[in-house]
C-alpha cells in the first residue's frame, strides 16, 4: 500500500511503498486505545525528564495517510512504548522509543527523515549512538521480539 | 495480534491516581520553564553567547586577550591607573557594556515572571511520587496544625481537604484514604519531619521551594483560624512549623551583602 508522509517540519510529503500494510493491518493502525489527555496523564507518571515527556507527546502528533485514512502512527508508537515500558520495567521508555523509530527507519529508510526529528534527541538525551539497535536486539532480545512484531506492519 | 491486546489491557486497566487535575498541579509547583532543566541550560549559554555576541562582545574579547598580554604587573599597574593605553580603554568599555547587557536581560527576565505565569508542559519527577511525598508534607502539617487546641474538628478538615484538591489538584478519593491514614498517627508526628522532605523534592528541582514554605506557612495559618479562634497551642505550633521551614524572619537579618545584592537583581 503507497503511504504519504509528511515531513513534521518542512512539510514536505513523500511517498512510501507499505506492502504489508493491507486492510487489515490498517484496521488495527487506526485503533487509539487511549485519548490525548490520558496519553498525556501516562506520560507525566513515568521517570524520565521533562524534555522526553515533550518529546514523546509531539510524537504522539504524527501522523501518516494511506488513501483517505490518517493513521496515527506516532500515537501508536508512544502507546506501544508505554505497553512494553510497563512489560519491561528494566528498560526505559525513551529509549525504548528511540528503538521502535529506528526499527522503522531499518524498515523503510526513505522514512528516516520524516522522524529523525524525534529520534535524534532521544538518542542525544540518552547518549546512544548509531546502531545501538544491534546492541539491543542482543542484550534484550525479547523486547527486541516486540519492537519487531510491532513495527512488522511497515515491513517489505 | 498480541501487540493489540497487550495495548488493550494495559490503557483498559484503571489507574489509582494521586493528582487527578495535572495541569493545576504542575501550575502550583511554581517552576514555569525552568522544569525543561536541558533546555534551561541552553537557554543559559544563549544568554551569555548573545551577551557577548552583541556589539560590546567583540570588544570584550579584546579586552579580555589585551588584559592577558600585559602579564600580572601590568594588570597590578592597571589596577593603580598606570597603564592607560587607548586600545585598552576602548576595549574596558567594551567589556562593561556586555555585562550591561547581560544583567539587562537578567532584570527583564525576572520582570518577566512577575507578569507572566508559566505552566511547564512536563516535569521530571512521576507526578504520582511527587504528589504523593508533597502530601506526606502538607497533610500532616496542617493536621498537626488543626489538633493543636485539642482537636481536629470537620470544618478544619474540610479547610484541608478542599485546598489540595482545589489549590493543588490532588484526587478527592486519595486525599480521604491520606487523611484517615494520618489522623491515625498524627499523636506521634512532630515538625522536624518534614525538613529531611523538603530537602528531597528540592533536588528534583520540580519545586519552587521558597514559594512552598510561605504557600505552607499562609495555608497553615488559614487553618489554625478556621474555628475562628487562635489558642495558644496553635500559636506555638505555627512557630514550631516557621522554625522547621527556616523562614524565621533573623535569618533574613544576617544575610551576606553578596545575597543582599542577588537580591535586588532578583527583583523579589
Amino acid at each position: 500500500m503507497i503511504v504519504d508522509v509528511t515531513h513534521p517540519e518542512t512539510g514536505e510529503t513523500i511517498k512510501v511503498d507499505m506492502p504489508n500494510l493491507n486492510e487489515s493491518t490498517l484496521a488495527d493502525l487506526q485503533k487509539e486505545h487511549t485519548t490525548n489527555q490520558q496519553l498525556r496523564e501516562h506520560l507525566e507518571r513515568l521517570p524520565v525528564s521533562a524534555e522526553v515527556k515533550a518529546i514523546l507527546f509531539n510524537l504522539a502528533k504524527f501522523t501518516i495517510r494511506a488513501g483517505e485514512t490518517i493513521i496515527l502512527l506516532g500515537k501508536r508508537l508512544v502507546e506501544v512504548g508505554l505497553t512494553l515500558a510497563n512489560k519491561y520495567p528494566n528498560a526505559t521508555m525513551g529509549v525504548i522509543v528511540a528503538a521502535l523509530l529506528s526499527a522503522l527507519i531499518a524498515l523503510v529508510p526513505v522514512i528516516g527523515p520524516a522522524i529523525v526529528s524525534f529520534l535524534a534527541p532521544l538518542m542525544m538525551l540518552y547518549g546512544l549512538v548509531d546502531g545501538f539497535l544491534t546492541d539491543f536486539k542482543s542484550s534484550k532480545p525479547k523486547l527486541a521480539e516486540d519492537i519487531r512484531e510491532a513495527t512488522a506492519f511497515a515491513a517489505a | 495480534m498480541s501487540v493489540d491486546t497487550d495495548l488493550s489491557e494495559f490503557f483498559g486497566k484503571d489507574v489509582i491516581q494521586v493528582v487527578s487535575d495535572q495541569e493545576r498541579f504542575r501550575r502550583r509547583l511554581k517552576i514555569g520553564g525552568d522544569a525543561f532543566q536541558y533546555l534551561k541550560k541552553a537557554e543559559n549559554v544563549h544568554t551569555t553567547a548573545s551577551s557577548l555576541l552583541g556589539g560590546a562582545g567583540a570588544a570584550g574579547a579584546v579586552y579580555a586577550g589585551w588584559f592577558a598580554s600585559i602579564g600580572t604587573l601590568g594588570q597590578v599597574g592597571l589596577a593603580a591607573g598606570m597603564v592607560a593605553t587607548p586600545l585598552g580603554a576602548l576595549a574596558a568599555a567594551g567589556a562593561v557594556g556586555a555585562g550591561g547587557m547581560y544583567f539587562t536581560q537578567r532584570l527583564l527576565k525576572n520582570t518577566r515572571k512577575g507578569v507572566v505565569e508559566e505552566i511547564p508542559s512536563f516535569i521530571n519527577t512521576p507526578i504520582d511520587v511527587l504528589g504523593t511525598t508533597l502530601v506526606d508534607i502538607l497533610l500532616p502539617v496542617l493536621l498537626k496544625i488543626a489538633d493543636s487546641d485539642g482537636e481536629v474538628l470537620e470544618e478544619e478538615q474540610d479547610l484541608i481537604a478542599k485546598y489540595l484538591e482545589n489549590e493543588w489538584g490532588f484526587d478527592p478519593h486519595f486525599i480521604v484514604g491520606a487523611i484517615a491514614a494520618e489522623m491515625a498517627q498524627i499523636d506521634q508526628w512532630s515538625f522536624e519531619s518534614i525538613r529531611k522532605l523538603i530537602i528531597e523534592v528540592s533536588k528534583t528541582g520540580d519545586l519552587d521551594v521558597s514559594g512552598f514554605k510561605t504557600d505552607l506557612m499562609a495555608v497553615a495559618r488559614d487553618v489554625s483560624h478556621a474555628d475562628g479562634k487562635l489558642m495558644s497551642g496553635e500559636v506555638a505550633s505555627l512557630q514550631a512549623l516557621e522554625a522547621s521551614l527556616e523562614l524565621r524572619p533573623s535569618s533574613v537579618a544576617r544575610r551576606s551583602f553578596w545575597a543582599w545584592l542577588r537580591s535586588i537583581f532578583r527583583l523579589r
